[in-house]
């Protein structure tokens, strides 16, 4: 294996990841290690990759100082990494421009993704029109719902968004439903996984697509202080905008690394998506050892969270060897703090964070005035609040929000 | 030479085409689900698969796994599905297997499961998400050791080196499906499905079970002298959902009839 890397041993990544899948998908599963390989090797696919980066979505993305927040918390300094700034609203579009030119290399002409809150199938929606590609993105019906201006976008972009009914309608059973199309048409279709997770090299190449974050923060972080930050926090979902963000500075044993997970409404089983700071737990589901949020049978269990995209069962092998190596503590942010944190990030500096990212906001309060001035606290923004209209507006102006779409519904014009 | 009772020997004790199918267990309930797969013995199957039921059923389509969500919605547990195992395993005359997916084996302990399933009479264990050398050899080990036979499911794409080597770690039978993709079609089996079992006549030497597309009587003619195992699932859910236990055992026997 020549993808290997020192932790990176059997396609696992210590004792996680794997490819547990069908037989079948092992032929497609080898031919896209192959093809990232070369490609990987490829100068000419990393310059493509560059120059679409720089003047289609917008990188480098900036290192923002928040001067407001930093006074008013009077402890470390805090900078937002603004990944909401991308062309699309989010980190997801990184990994979507990169193994939208691995499709391409592969000669597929169709690409299938999973999508939580709507922005990997966003960013695939769009890769797939500039590419001229059709696009098939699989939603659970309850993120539908509440990630509507996602949808109504993927679909003006000319994808065929599917919505999930099976099993908890969320982000897991996208991804199931997105795994069995991809099996069903492996010869034409490419799928464009959306997280460091699933079957290997998935999230591998999730992960390297994702680390131009962290490549540039260390840049941008050393020219604006001259010294490396001491706490740096990210959101975890599946693992990808945190995998990005931390994963070039690993090895800089100074620096504290944070993940967030959904805290949800409480401790219970369904009310949160907390897989670490819950009751952690190994299994093998969707193709990859990880820990998962299971029944003592090994079901999986349905989560919660204010956020589509960190309302998830399971967490990328890279982030659990991570985790259980002590590289990469963990905390967890309720829904009501995260709505707080999002009002508050909104108010102090004039930003609305995406819901999966105003966990990390949330986190960065909490901790930021423990520490002395002399610190440095950066937060991973991995996205932007404008696709969270319908939780926000309903859970802090609803009367007003509702009124609203009665009168639209209404309106006879 | 084989063991009573185990697949081997049920193959050898016979001639022809034989018939697998398929039962999620707890599906529709219990007792239904008892009924049924006693009915399916009576009526032909040769060898029968319990799926446990499990979350999120990653090889199979809209019917199978909405047979495992109702299961599951009603309460039935992996403890359950080996309790139907033990009651049916004396009860019916054909050997048992389980099929599930590795997370149930893997969170009692794969050892632990390959031991409680033999306990309760399963004569073989079908994992369609475990590849063959992904990093559990304690499945195949426990397996060989205690006799049950661990089924591999391959399919038309798959490489001729991994082929062997699977030819290799598995017993009883090996399980070709007909198509690249999951289960539930009707559309019968394709060209490609069928020189995919001439093929692997040559290149594995156990016996083959063909399955994943396999509908209806017309089907099962077609694969007739390429394998020694009809495998038919979806279709036996379809059947109890418009006719109940007699149509799935009129059914079963209008299969058993196209396999003469
Ligand atoms: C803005 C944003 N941040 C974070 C996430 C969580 O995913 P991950 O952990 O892969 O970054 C998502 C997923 O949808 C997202 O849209």
């Amino acid at each position: 294996m020549s993808l290997d890397e020192s932790h990176l041993k059997n396609r696992h990544f210590g004792a996680y990841g794997g490819r547990y899948v069908p037989e079948m998908l092992i032929p497609a599963l080898d031919e896209l290690e192959r093809v990232y390989e070369d490609a990987r090797r490829d100068p000419a696919f990393w310059a493509e990759l560059k120059d679409l980066q720089e003047n289609f979505t917008g990188r480098p993305t900036p290192l923002y100082f928040a001067e407001n927040l930093t006074r008013e918390l009077g402890g470390a300094k805090i900078y937002l990494k603004m990944e909401g700034l991308l062309h699309t609203g989010a980190h997801k579009i990184n990994n979507c421009l990169g193994q939208i030119l691995l499709t391409k290399r592969m000669g597929k002409k169709r690409i299938v993704a999973e999508t939580g809150a709507g922005q990997h199938g966003l960013a695939s929606a769009t890769v797939a029109a500039r590419f001229g590609m059709a696009c098939t993105v699989f939603m659970g019906e309850v993120d539908v719902r509440r990630q509507y201006p996602n949808v109504f976008a993927m679909r003006s972009l000319g994808a065929e968004v599917v919505e999930v009914k099976e099993g908890t309608k969320t982000l897991k059973d996208a991804v199931n439903a997105a795994l069995k199309f991809w099996i069903e048409n492996l010869g034409s279709t490419h799928y464009l996984l959306g997280s460091a997770l699933g079957p290997f090299p998935f999230p591998l190449i999730v992960r390297d697509f994702q680390s131009i974050i962290g490549r540039e923060t260390r840049e941008q972080i050393l020219g604006r202080e001259g010294r490396l930050p001491d706490v740096m926090v990210a959101c975890v979902g599946g693992g990808s905008n945190s995998m990005g963000f931390f994963h070039a500075l690993l090895g800089e044993k100074s620096i504290r690394m944070v993940g967030v997970e959904a805290g949800g409404r409480g401790d219970g089983p369904g009310e949160h998506a907390a897989r670490f700071t819950g009751k952690p737990s190994v299994g093998i589901v969707q193709g990859y050892k990880s820990f998962f949020l299971q029944d003592d049978e090994g079901q999986l269990l349905p989560t919660h969270s204010i956020s589509a995209g960190l309302d998830y069962a399971g967490v990328g092998p890279e982030v659990a060897h991570l985790q259980e190596s002590g590289r990469i503590e963990f905390h967890r942010a309720s829904d009501d703090e995260t709505l707080g944190a999002w009002k508050r990030l909104a108010r102090s500096e004039g930003i609305f964070p995406a819901m999966e990212s105003s966990h990390a906001v949330a986190f960065a309060l909490r901790e930021a005035p423990r520490l002395g001035r002399d610190k440095i606290l950066i937060v991973n923004l991995s996205g932007r609040g404008d696709k969270d209209l319908f939780i926000t507006a309903r859970a802090t102006d609803r009367e007003r929000w509702l009124a609203f779409l009665k009168s639209e519904v209404e309106d006879p014009r | 030479m084989n063991a009573p009772g185990s697949i081997a020997g049920a193959l050898a004790a016979g001639k022809g085409l034989r018939l697998m199918t398929h039962v999620v267990a707890g599906y529709p309930d219990p007792t239904e689900s008892e009924r049924l797969v006693a009915t399916m013995a009576a009526q032909g199957a040769d060898f029968i698969e319990l799926q446990i039921p499990f979350s999120d059923p990653m090889a199979d389509g809209p019917t199978i796994m909405m047979a495992n969500q109702a299961a599951l919605d009603a309460g039935v547990s992996v403890q359950d599905a080996f309790d139907l195992m033990g009651r049916l395993s004396p009860a019916v005359k054909v050997p048992l297997l389980f099929m599930t997916y590795l997370n149930v084996p893997w969170r009692m302990g794969v050892g632990r499961f390959v031991e409680r399933a033999r306990e309760r009479g399963a004569k073989g264990i079908i994992l369609p998400d475990l590849p063959f050398d992904e990093d559990l050899p304690e499945y195949v080990e426990r397996c060989h050791a205690l006799g049950v036979d661990p089924i591999f499911v391959v399919s038309p794409d798959t490489p001729t080196d991994r082929l062997a080597r699977i030819g290799k770690l598995g017993r009883g039978f090996i399980y070709a499906t007909l198509k690249i993709g999951i289960t539930g079609g009707v559309a019968g089996p394709s060209e490609k499905g069928l020189s995919f079992l001439k093929a692997l006549r040559q290149l594995v030497p156990l016996p083959i079970a063909a399955g994943f597309g396999i509908s209806g009587p017309e089907a099962i003619r077609q694969v007739r002298g390429l394998c020694d195992i009809a495998v038919v699932g979806s279709q036996l859910i379809r059947e109890h959902q418009r006719g109940g236990v007699a149509a799935v055992g009129a059914f079963v026997r209008s299969l058993k009839e196209a396999c003469a």
